[in-house]
């Protein structure tokens, strides 16, 4: 049985918003199972994003003492079909406390040409990633959208 | 602005179609490219007024993206005759996805087909043909270009190198959305394993000695610790008791629970009892923590 991390704080916002048009509390609106999603509940960036970030810090998880199975997960799209190309990009960081402190990268995704409907893409983590977390209690993800 | 192209046609064929029927065109398929390879009509029977067939190129093999908006289609033929004058568009015009012609005919039934192979442009990037064009239309196979000549003289010639075709299009902005994100981290199953275990009694010559004991812990970083361990004897004053115990596992949040437990003690015909057992774990308000004990009876033989 493993154990998830997932969004339990806003850190930046930046020009984001959830599908209400408000930036309070958008973590909500990803924190759910991936597994199991509610697309009807999301954030979205500006239109026409240039490297436009937010940010979350994660729940807190124990150190499993292990360096494999680290595995990121997320779920996303565009708010057009056939709209212009976005790459998207994940990283998820430890000791992040804002734009201008971004602490230690630990590892990012390019996630190039996102989807038009939503998709659940992973990456894994490899095993020097996953070493390279000190601080299960202190980890936040990073995205990153820019339209081509 | 994007543009897709010029893309060739990967279907040529021709048809007879009033009034576009008096003569074929030999070798349709060489206008699928520019490679000086012609399209021709060098019948002796192509003279004035006659309309070629029609030469339909097609399949041209686009993919705009669906959410596109397709602002201009430009077609070039590279065409020639014998002679200036010999001949005249009669029709340049766009086929849908149904292969049905739709809009404008851009045909120039004025200006003579040139004697050396020249490269016409009909359309451009802002002309949409009054067709409507659509992505599903023109990344459709039947979608493509009609081309018929109206000889203006006997004996005509006519020759056509390729005919291409460019779309010009533009792409919403989008918004890049996210509905969900979590990181998976695994937690380790494993088993604590007491291989030795020895506590003193004041009972002389006495050894109690926990020949297994066991912990299965699916969890992280906890210690676990015994506080408080007694065991009764026959002897009202006198107690077996365990001074000190720790052990620590890797794991947390903390499900501990004892596998196996055994005590072996030196004597007969007397019970013996765990009367107080606990564990101490030092992140007890960990997700998940959980230690579990059912409390453990021992008939066993003592000996004095």
């Amino acid at each position: 049985m493993p154990q998830f991390a997932r969004p339990d704080a806003d850190i930046t916002d930046g020009t984001w918003l959830n599908a209400s048009a408000s930036a309070v509390d958008m973590f909500a609106s990803i924190d759910e199972d991936v597994s199991s999603p509610n697309d009807a509940d999301y954030i979205e960036s500006v239109s026409a994003p240039s490297s436009a970030a937010c940010a979350f810090g994660l729940s807190n998880v124990t150190d499993p003492l292990s360096s494999t199975g680290h595995i990121m997960r997320w779920r996303r799209g565009k708010n057009v079909a056939g709209g212009a190309q976005i790459n998207l990009t994940v990283e998820l960081r430890q000791g992040y406390t804002g734009e201008g402190a971004q602490g230690t990268l630990i590892n990012s995704f390019s996630d190039t040409n996102i989807p038009d409907a939503f998709t659940t893409t992973t990456d894994t983590l490899s095993g020097a990633e996953a070493d390279s977390i000190t601080d299960y209690t202190d980890l936040q993800v990073r995205f990153v959208a820019t339209q081509v | 602005m994007p543009t897709a192209g010029p893309n060739f046609p990967g279907t040529v064929t021709t048809a007879a179609v009033a009034p576009e029927e008096n003569n074929d065109w030999t070798n349709p398929g060489n206008v699928s490219a520019n490679d000086g390879a012609e399209a021709t009509i060098t019948a002796a029977t192509y003279d004035a007024n006659d309309i070629s067939f029609q030469l339909r190129a097609r399949n041209l093999g686009f993919s705009i993206p669906t959410g596109a908006t397709i602002t201009g289609i430009t077609v070039e033929i590279e065409k020639r005759d014998q002679a200036i004058g010999n001949a005249v568009d009669f029709r340049v015009q766009l086929t849908d996805a149904s292969g049905t012609l739709v809009g404008d005919n851009k045909a120039d039934t004025v200006t003579g087909w040139p004697t050396a192979a020249t490269i016409i442009t009909y359309g451009g990037v802002a002309d949409t043909w009054a067709a409507s064009p659509t992505p599903a239309m023109v990344n459709d196979p039947d979608f493509g270009v009609t081309l018929s000549a109206q000889a203006t003289a006997a004996n005509t010639d006519i020759f056509v190198d390729f005919i291409r075709v460019t779309i010009t299009y533009t792409i919403p902005d989008s918004k890049a959305r996210i509905a969900g994100y979590e990181l998976e981290v695994p937690i380790l199953d494993s088993k604590a394993r007491i291989a030795g275990f020895e506590f003193e009694t004041p009972l002389a010559n006495a050894r109690a000695r926990i020949a297994a004991f066991e912990f299965e812990a699916p969890t992280t970083d906890s210690k676990c610790r015994i506080s408080a361990w007694e065991l009764e004897t026959p002897d009202s004053d006198r107690t077996c008791r365990i001074v000190g115990f720790e052990f620590e596992t890797p794991l947390q949040p903390s499900k501990c629970q004892i596998a196996a437990y055994e005590v072996e003690v030196p004597f007969v015909n007397a019970t013996c009892r765990i009367s107080v057992f606990e564990l101490e774990a030092p992140d007890p308000g960990a997700p998940g923590g959980e230690i579990l004990f059912n409390p453990i009876q021992y008939a066993s033989p003592w000996t004095r």
